[in-house]
């Protein structure tokens, strides 16, 4: 009988030195920022030292002005919702350093999708959801926000300096400081009681 | 005396403690891949950028419906890095510029000679990339190489002063300061030689400067090798298995991590038996605090008190 797999969930850094690094402060503060693959409900979470942030609603319209009318015509689509976050993920020793190269490795992994046993093919789409930062949340009671991630970045910034080790024969650099963004459309929260007027959650986008 | 190489200094600590950036020619014949040249240099980052970016096919959304309908197509992994490579003497300035001359090549297609003319083979899939931990030696499409001479901080130069009076047999003048370092370098140079490392600043080629330091950025798209996938799960991992990275080989990906072992969902699957949900595993304490924690819908308060979320 074929059983399975628990997914894996990958928490912030806590070896030994944790408490002099940005993940001791973090853990103590609650500011942990955790990314969800949703094809896998493998997790794994970063102090969240947000650099900016950014959630623009935008809505699908079409606007035409006639002559002599003191309103534009404006036909109106849908609305679409995309989040740009941009954090760091910084290191003060080789073992912490390790850890977040491993779990940034998780993060990228996480823009893959779940592949068919058979052929290979995408079978479940690489949605993500994101949950942590109290900014960023969707209501109706849930604490996180389901997205498409289009594009990660991962920059890592050479004036910060590397951590260096030639323990394994390849060589290792990591980088003391790395900024990581995240370019996503959200995924729209539907709540269909009965009580609603509109399809989404009452207290959709919940920003507190 | 050996081939120079690097200025001594930044070989010998790059030997120690760093990597070079090494870019090599692959060809594949029969199905193996062979590697035919290998340029590999160590160089001063300036800028290193890799971006995942995902496409997907989004269908038309009927007016008011809140959501799209995606489909997910794939995931196209792109790398760009910026370094310099400074030059001590005009040896190394030498190699610097060859080592782009070679870098610059790589952008061009790939082409296969027939009869007299070549034929197109369309994008140059055949190079690899290694970057220690952060490229792993990884097939690759280069999209740019751009190549910047920083002229502020110098050129070498020719010099053709002459040294002496005396001219050598068969020559009809002294030899030029330019003339005896290039010499002198190549025979004898050292700390005790006649030359020393940095004291190679003039050369004898009328005409030409070689750059005290380079600025270089390279963008690439990295391909997935034949046969390779990308994702969870997938045909090389067991029914039981398809929650975990479809590679199978015991290896993190994208980057490296030393000597600590891969996480559990990498883990090679022709050995480990699998883990049923409801079934008792060895955990770390972070996979036990936080599963506690999502469980229960609980945050942890700033004094450190576990409460329900609201």
């Amino acid at each position: 009988m074929s059983v399975t797999e628990r997914p894996q969930i990958r928490g912030i850094y806590s070896g030994p030195d944790a408490n002099v690094s940005v993940a001791g402060f973090a853990r103590d503060r609650n500011y942990v920022l955790t990314f969800k693959h949703v094809g896998t409900g493998h997790s794994v979470s970063f102090p969240s030292i947000i650099d900016s942030f950014s959630d623009t609603h935008a809505p699908n319209a079409n606007e035409r002005v006639f002559a002599g009318t003191p309103n534009p015509l404006i036909t109106q689509g849908s609305t679409g919702r995309e989040v740009n976050l941009t954090f760091k993920v910084l290191s003060a020793s080789l073992e912490e350093a390790r850890y977040n190269t491993q779990s940034i490795n998780m993060l990228l992994q996480m823009m893959y999708a779940r592949l068919d046993i058979e052929d290979g093919k995408p079978l479940v789409d690489p949605f993500i959801r994101i949950s942590g930062f109290s900014m960023l949340k969707d209501g109706g009671g849930r604490n996180s926000t389901k997205c498409l991630i289009r594009n990660i970045t991962y920059s890592l910034d050479p004036d910060e300096g590397f951590i260096m080790s030639k323990e394994s024969a390849e060589g290792e650099l990591h980088p003391i400081s790395v900024t990581i963004n995240i370019s996503a459309i959200a995924i729209l929260p539907v709540d269909n009681s009965e009580d609603r007027s509109q399809p989404y959650p009452s207290d959709y986008p919940r920003y507190r | 005396m050996a081939p120079y190489r690097q200025f001594s200094n930044v070989q010998n600590l790059g030997d120690k403690a760093y990597f070079p950036l090494r870019i090599s020619k692959t060809s594949l014949e029969d199905g193996e891949r062979e590697t035919t040249r290998v340029y590999e240099r160590y160089i001063f980052l300036t800028s290193y950028d890799e971006s995942f970016e995902s496409n997907w096919d989004v269908g038309d959304r009927p007016l008011g419906r809140l959501n799209a309908q995606y489909n997910y197509k794939q995931t196209i992994r792109k790398v760009s890095i910026g370094f310099k490579m400074p030059a001590r003497n005009v040896a190394e300035a030498k190699k610097n510029l060859d080592f782009c001359s070679g870098l610059a090549n790589l952008v061009y297609g790939d082409y296969a000679r027939v009869g007299d003319g070549f034929a197109y083979q369309g994008a140059n899939l055949k190079n690899k990339i290694k970057f220690g931990n952060l490229l792993r030696n990884e097939l690759c499409y280069f999209e740019e190489f751009s190549f910047i001479p920083n002229m502020e901080a110098g050129v070498y130069e020719y010099n053709g002063t002459e040294v002496g009076v005396v001219a050598r047999q068969n020559e009809n003048s002294p030899p030029t300061v330019g003339q005896l370092q290039e010499e002198y370098f190549q025979n004898d140079r050292g700390p005790d030689g006649l030359i020393k490392e940095t004291d190679y600043v003039y050369h004898n080629q009328k005409g030409k400067v070689y750059p005290r330091e380079i600025n270089v950025t390279l963008s690439a798209v990295i391909v997935v090798d034949q046969g390779d996938l990308l994702g969870f799960g997938g045909p090389k991992r067991g029914v039981e298995h398809q929650k975990r990275w479809s590679q199978n080989t015991n290896r993190d990906w994208p980057h490296g991590t030393g000597p600590i072992p891969v996480l559990r969902y990498m883990y090679p699957t022709n050995n480990v038996t699998p883990i049923a949900e409801g079934e008792e595993e060895a955990l770390t304490d972070e996979e036990i605090i936080q599963r506690y924690i999502d469980e229960r819908r609980l945050q942890i308060s700033e004094r450190g008190n576990l409460n329900i979320i609201e």
